[in-house]
C-alpha cells in the first residue's frame, strides 16, 4: 500500500501543479486569446494559423521555465498574470 | 556562497536528467509506436504502390478526363456537382468524387456524395454513395498504408482522444529531446564517443547518447510539427472557430480555404478540363496529385490543381483556373486568398514533418533519422530496465515489456501486410483483414511474452518471426501480383524495389541479431565452464596440499 502512495507522491509537489496543469491551461488560454490580439495580416488568416502553430512552442517555453526556475512564486505570478490578461482579452472578444 | 553557486548547476542537471528519464519512461513505449509507424508513414505512398504492385500511370495527364467527367456529371444528382475531386488510385483507376458538404453522424463537417472509379478504358468499375470519410475508410487499395498511417496519427483510438494522445506524445518527445540537449556538457564529443566495456561491447549509455545527439534537431522538429498536427486537428481548429467565428466551422473553413461562401449557381457551360490540366502540367512540369472542381457547369466554376513539392521547391503548389473560360487565375496560397506568413508556415509544416521536400532522397534521410529515433527510445528504456534489474530482480517484467513492444510492433505490422496480400488473393475484404491480423498478431505476441520464461529466447523468437515475415513478404507480393523485379526495373518502379529491398535488409538484420545473441550465449557458457574448471583445479590443488 505504501508503494502505491510513493508512486503518487508527485501530487504533493507544487511544481507538478505549476509545470503540469497550470502551464497547460495558461498555454491554451494564450492560444485562444491570440485570435483577438495577434495581427491577422493581409490574408486575415495569421491570427488563426499562428496560435495553432505556436501552441507547442508556448507550452514548451512555459514548461521549461516553470520546471527549472528556483523562484516558484515568481513563476506562479507570471502564469497568473498571463492567465488574467488573456482571459480578459477573450472575455472582451465574446462580450465586448 | 561558493557552495551555493556550485550546487546550482548540479541540481539543474539532476532536474533535467529526471525530466529526461521520466518523460521517456512514462510514455516511451507509446512514443516508440508513434515513431516506428511514423518512419513507415514517411513512405506511405510507396507502401501503397508496393502493396498493390503498382506504379502511377499519370492518368490525369493521359486520359480524356473532360469526356469522362461530362458523362459522369450527366448521371449524377445535381446537388453533388458542388465540388468534384479527381485523382489516380493505386490500382490504375481514376477516382471521381462528386460531392457536397454536410455534417456526418459524428457532428463533423464532411464531404457527402457519389464516388466513381473509372479504369483506363473509361469503364466504371466501382460506384459508391456516402460520406467521404466512410468511403475512404473502406477503400481496399489503401488498406495497408492507411492502417499504418492511422496508428501513427491516432493510435487507432476514437476521435479526438487518439489525436490528443499523440499530441501529448509529441510534447513528451519535445521534453525528452530538449532536456537531452540541455544536459549535454560536451555536445561535439558526444556526437562521436562510444566507449567500450570490459568485454569489448559498446557501452549502452554511449550508444544511446550518440544516436540521441545526432537526432536531437530532427526529434525537436518532428515533435513540434507532430504535436501541432494532432492538437490543431483534435481541438485547435474547432476552438478557433468558436473564438473567431462564433462556432461557425464552415465560415472558418471558407476563410482558410479562401473561397466565397455564396456563389452564383446560374448555369454556364464549363471549359475543357483537359486544356486546364495540360496548362497546369506545362507550368509545373509535373502531373497534379489531384484536382478539385467547384460549381461545375455554373458561372462560378473554378478548378484547383494540387501538386506535391516539385524539384527545387519545398512547399506544395496549388494552381487555380477559371473553369468557365479555362484561364489560369493564380498560384493559390496554402491558406487564405493572398500570401501570408501563416500560409507559408502551413505549406512548410507538412513537407518538413513527412520529409517530402526533396523527393525520395529526403524521404530516405527522414527514414534514417526515424530509425535513429526508434533506437534512442529503445536504448533509453533498455537502460532504465537494465539499471533497475541490477538493483531489484522484480524489475524483470520491464525488460520483458520492452521486448514485447520493440519486437512485437514490427511483427504485428508485418502480419497486417501479410493479411493484406492473402485476403486480396482470396478476394476477401482487405480493409477488415489488415487491422484484424494486427490484433491477432498482438494477441499471439502477448501470449508468448507471458509464457516464454527466458527473455533472450522470447526476443530471439520474435526476431526470427520478424525476419521470416520480412523474407516472405516480397515473395508473397510477387506470387499474388506476378509483378517481379525485372518488370519493376523495366518500368522504373523505384518504390516497389525499395520496399522489397528494405524488407530483405531487415530480414538479414533480424537473423544477424539472433546469430550475435547465440554467439554471446555460447561465449558466456564457455566463460562459465572455464571458471568452474579453474575453481575445480584450485580445489584439487588445495586438497593435494
Amino acid at each position: 500500500m505504501k508503494e502505491h502512495y510513493r508512486v503518487l507522491r508527485f501530487l504533493n509537489y507544487p511544481r507538478f501543479w505549476l509545470s503540469g496543469p497550470a502551464t497547460l491551461i495558461v498555454s491554451l488560454v494564450v492560444m485562444l486569446a491570440m485570435v483577438a490580439w495577434f495581427p491577422p495580416g493581409a490574408g486575415n488568416v495569421n491570427n488563426i494559423i499562428m496560435p495553432l502553430v505556436m501552441f507547442p512552442l508556448i507550452w514548451a517555453v512555459l514548461f521549461f521555465y516553470t520546471y527549472l526556475t528556483r523562484h516558484m512564486h515568481q513563476a506562479w505570478w507570471i502564469l497568473g498574470g498571463l492567465l488574467i490578461l488573456n482571459s480578459a482579452v477573450l472575455a472582451w472578444q465574446f462580450w465586448g | 556562497m561558493s557552495n551555493v553557486t556550485e550546487s546550482q548547476p548540479r541540481s539543474k542537471a539532476k532536474a533535467l536528467l529526471n525530466l529526461h528519464s521520466w518523460s521517456g519512461i512514462a510514455l516511451g513505449m507509446l512514443l516508440y509506436a508513434v515513431i516506428f509507424t511514423g518512419t513507415v508513414a514517411v513512405v506511405s505512398d510507396e507502401v501503397g504502390e508496393w502493396s498493390n504492385s503498382n506504379q502511377h500511370q499519370q492518368l490525369l495527364a493521359t486520359q480524356n478526363v473532360d469526356e469522362v467527367l461530362s458523362q459522369l456529371a450527366a448521371q449524377t444528382n445535381s446537388d453533388y456537382l458542388e465540388e468534384i475531386s479527381a485523382y489516380e488510385d493505386h490500382r490504375q483507376n481514376l477516382v471521381f468524387f462528386f460531392h457536397t458538404h454536410r455534417q456526418n453522424p459524428d457532428g463533423v463537417m464532411d464531404e457527402y456524395g457519389v464516388q466513381y472509379k473509372v479504369n483506363a478504358n473509361g469503364n466504371i468499375v466501382q460506384q459508391q454513395e456516402g460520406f467521404g470519410s466512410d468511403i475512404y475508410a473502406q477503400d481496399d487499395s489503401y488498406a495497408l498504408s492507411r492502417f499504418l498511417v492511422s496508428i501513427h496519427t491516432e493510435l487507432h483510438l476514437p476521435a479526438p482522444w487518439g489525436l490528443i494522445l499523440t499530441g501529448m506524445l509529441g510534447l513528451a518527445m519535445l521534453i525528452a529531446a530538449v532536456s537531452g540537449f540541455m544536459m549535454h556538457r560536451h555536445l561535439f564529443t558526444d556526437l562521436f564517443t562510444i566507449r567500450k566495456q570490459r568485454d569489448g561491447k559498446s557501452l549502452k549509455r554511449d550508444s544511446h547518447t550518440v544516436a540521441g545527439t545526432w537526432s536531437i534537431p530532427f526529434a525537436i522538429l518532428l515533435a513540434f510539427t507532430g504535436s501541432f498536427f494532432s492538437f490543431a486537428t483534435a481541438f485547435g481548429l474547432p476552438a478557433m472557430a468558436i473564438v473567431a467565428f462564433g462556432g461557425d466551422q464552415e465560415a472558418m473553413m471558407h476563410t482558410l480555404v479562401g473561397e466565397q461562401q455564396h456563389k452564383s449557381k446560374a448555369p454556364q457551360p464549363s471549359a475543357s478540363v483537359n486544356t486546364m490540366l495540360s496548362d497546369a502540367v506545362s507550368r509545373q512540369s509535373a502531373v497534379p496529385t489531384f484536382i478539385a472542381i467547384s460549381h461545375w457547369g455554373t458561372e462560378s466554376a473554378s478548378m484547383m490543381a494540387f501538386f506535391m513539392p516539385s524539384d527545387g521547391e519545398v512547399g506544395f503548389a496549388q494552381l487555380v483556373y477559371n473553369a468557365t473560360n479555362g484561364d489560369f487565375v493564380e498560384f493559390k496560397p496554402q491558406v487564405g486568398t493572398v500570401p501570408s506568413t501563416g500560409s507559408v508556415i502551413m505549406s512548410l509544416i507538412y513537407p518538413v514533418h513527412f520529409g517530402t521536400f526533396a523527393g525520395f532522397m529526403s524521404k530516405i534521410i527522414w527514414i534514417s533519422l526515424g530509425v535513429a529515433s526508434c533506437y534512442v527510445t529503445v536504448t533509453g528504456l533498455q537502460l532504465y530496465a537494465f539499471r533497475n534489474e541490477k538493483q531489484a530482480s522484480g524489475w524483470r517484467w520491464f525488460s520483458r515489456l520492452c521486448v514485447w513492444g520493440f519486437c512485437g510492433l514490427p511483427l504485428c505490422s508485418l502480419s497486417s501486410a501479410l493479411a493484406f496480400f492473402v485476403s486480396g488473393a482470396l478476394v476477401a475484404n482487405q480493409s477488415v483483414w489488415t487491422p484484424l491480423a494486427f490484433v491477432l498478431a498482438a494477441a499471439m505476441v502477448s501470449i508468448l511474452a507471458l509464457t516464454v520464461k527466458s527473455i533472450v529466447r522470447l526476443q530471439n523468437l520474435l526476431l526470427a518471426s520478424n525476419g521470416l515475415l520480412c523474407l516472405l513478404l516480397p515473395v508473397i507480393r510477387y506470387l499474388t501480383s506476378e509483378f517481379g523485379w525485372l518488370q519493376a526495373i523495366e518500368q522504373g518502379n523505384v518504390s516497389l524495389m525499395f520496399i522489397d529491398a528494405v524488407l530483405l535488409l531487415c530480414s538479414g538484420w533480424c537473423f544477424h541479431r539472433i546469430y550475435v545473441s547465440s554467439e554471446a550465449k555460447q561465449s558466456n557458457t564457455n566463460d562459465a565452464d572455464a571458471i568452474v574448471h579453474d575453481e575445480s583445479l584450485n580445489d584439487t590443488a588445495g586438497v593435494a596440499k
